[in-house]
């Protein structure tokens, strides 16, 4: 009998979403926050949207897709939150004890990770749907949905990452506050043209900005190949190199 | 007879330089029940992780089931059920759910998972609370739980770590018949206690663990009898009568008084010299009210290894009746 990596990922992401669903004191808060951050971020900077740089653009439309990022940024830490927990209260020797593959103890939470996402993703164009602003296309929404997964993803690996190797929720601080930073130094409230100074410099170096600007193209004039690829090879970057770092935690299971 | 748990000087070195195991050497053999006591600090819990490739050896070397724990680990995990003592059972999913996860990272099917499943939960009594979630088990019930989730996919060695730890007497017996019940069925079990009666109880052999090392290693009772003879205590009727029933027993030099009319003493051979001991208390005219014939403990062993009671140790043993003869 040997597991399959596919089904025990499935397993373990079925795990994940259970107890999202029976600790709603953890899940709700993810939930709340990317609403939280359309709703007021829209509702407080409104105005700048008069600016040309906008095109006449609604701010809630402009502000949707840092919303769902920020979505699937808080279900990826809250993998990272879930491991962390896991490894101090021993629910990982449980994991690493069977012949499951290691592999699909990263599998399955970043595929509850793009669960979650998905569903905030659709939460939040809802609620702009609500505020006036009309729901994109199959294509234009897929891709929204794509970059807020992917970020889901890459958060993921970096929670985890952290956690496997700090074996601590006092990390979870740790894991946070460089999610916000990542998201927070990119092109979060304006477009990278009206930024100026060390804040244009980090926003075209970071790949949170393609993913936001991918998405915010989908959102706001629609898709094309010119802005869907820097946003899937920003996300390819980001998969691979903290994926790459989750893998490396994930090794020092059983050697310290 | 195969051994089914084989370590050759193995080593765990923590950073810092800490050694927390400095070289084991054991073996257990197929279909045994093997004790494995120490303290807390031993190297007891540190030698299981290893044993069961939760972490990797720094020095020597160790099979389980035949397959190395380093270089055969993932065939270790498909031989071992492993119920550690501090790997928690998430209490927001119910005992089902759990044993269902558990069979999925086994690669059981999913058309056998129900059915395992709900014979696990039947054959650990948990039947009737398996679909309610573990956060409100008792601690018995989560044990109980436990000892399932690490037989779902029918493992030829069982490592239980502490299994019974903070269990009533009642909850450590129904485990206790359990354990008896699999190695009954051919399963090698690898019991980890610092409860000396359950070692004593449980296993065909015992090996104990002090300061990284094993210090002594053989059945109970070949352990027992290498620590010395069983010991008679007489409560005499008349308590001032203790200095005159030591000069009578003079024979049995290790006669010491040990509380007010209250004698104690070691038989060589054993309780074939209780009437000679009441004759000659009788000859000499002293009142006997009361006599406790007690054999050497496990924890007499251990203190006679170790030079230290066993950390935790206590209920249900009871203090050595006899002095060390000075």
């Amino acid at each position: 009998m040997s597991a399959r990596p596919l089904s025990v990922s499935a397993g373990l992401a079925w795990r994940s979403l259970l107890l999202v669903r029976r600790m709603p004191s953890v899940f709700l808060p993810s939930l709340v926050m990317p609403l939280f951050i359309l709703v007021a971020t829209a509702g407080a900077f409104r105005g700048i949207a008069l600016l040309p740089i906008f095109d006449g653009a609604s701010y809630l439309a402009f502000t949707i897709p840092l919303a769902t990022v920020m979505g699937g940024g808080f279900a990826g830490i809250n993998a990272g939150m879930t491991l962390a927990r896991d490894i101090e209260g021993g629910f990982v020797d449980r994991l690493v004890a069977s012949p499951a593959p290691r592999i699909a103890l990263l599998g399955g939470p970043f595929l509850a990770a793009c669960a979650r996402s998905l569903f905030t993703t659709t939460v939040i164009l809802v609620a702009g749907l609500i505020g006036g602003v009309a729901l994109p296309g199959p294509v234009d929404a897929a891709v929204i949905y794509l970059m807020a997964a992917a970020f889901s993803v890459a958060t993921a690996a970096w929670a985890m990452g952290v956690a496997l190797q700090t074996r601590s929720v006092q990390s979870i601080p740790l894991m946070q506050v460089v999610v916000f930073l990542s998201v927070f130094l990119s092109v979060a409230y304006v477009p990278r043209e009206a930024q100026q100074g060390w804040l244009r410099a980090a926003a075209d170096i970071n790949p949170v900005t393609r993913l936001l600007e991918t998405s915010r193209t989908a959102e706001l004039t629609g898709t094309t190949w010119a802005s869907l690829w820097p946003g899937l090879a920003a996300a390819a970057i980001l998969v691979v190199v903290l994926g790459a770092f989750a893998l490396l935690g994930l090794r020092t299971l059983g050697r310290r | 007879m195969s051994a089914a748990v084989q370590a050759t000087r193995l080593e765990r070195r923590f950073k810092g330089g800490i050694l927390a195991v400095a070289g084991v050497d054991l073996e257990v053999a197929d279909g045994e029940v093997y004790g494995f006591l120490g303290p807390n600090g031993a190297g007891k819990s540190t030698t299981v992780r290893m044993l069961t490739t939760l972490l990797r050896p720094t020095g020597g070397s160790a099979a389980v089931a035949g397959h190395d724990v380093v270089s055969a680990a993932s065939a270790v995990r498909r031989s071992i059920g492993v119920a550690l003592q501090d790997a928690s059972i998430d209490p927001y999913m119910t005992g089902r759910e759990l044993l269902h996860l558990q069979a999925t990272l086994h690669g059981i099917s999913r058309r056998d998972v129900k059915p395992r499943a709900t014979a696990l939960l039947e054959q650990v009594g948990l039947s009737d609370a398996g679909d309610r979630r573990v956060g409100t088990y008792s601690g018995g019930m989560r044990r109980r739980l436990d000892l399932a989730l690490a037989l779902v996919h029918r493992p030829t060695v069982l490592f239980l770590d502490e299994p019974t730890t903070g269990l009533d007497p009642t909850s450590r017996l129904a485990l206790w018949d359990e354990v008896r019940r699999l190695n009954g069925e051919g399963t090698t079990v690898f019991l980890t206690t610092q409860y000396l009666e359950e070692a004593d109880q449980l296993a065909d052999r015992v090996g104990i663990i002090d300061d990284g090392r094993i210090v002594a290693e053989g059945t109970p009772g070949a352990l027992k009898a290498e620590v010395g003879d069983p010991t008679l205590s007489v409560t005499l009727t008349e308590p001032a009568d203790a200095d005159a029933a030591l000069v009578a027993l003079s024979a049995y030099e290790s006669s010491v008084p040990t509380k007010a009319g209250c004698i104690a003493l070691r038989l060589p051979r054993g309780s074939e010299e209780v009437a000679a001991v009441i004759r000659i208390l009788d000859g000499a005219d002293i009142g006997v009210s009361g006599l406790d014939l007690s054999m050497p403990s496990l924890d007499d062993v251990f203190v006679e290894k170790t030079g230290r009671r066993l950390e935790g140790e206590g209920e249900g043993e009871e203090a050595p009746l006899v002095a060390e003869p000075s």
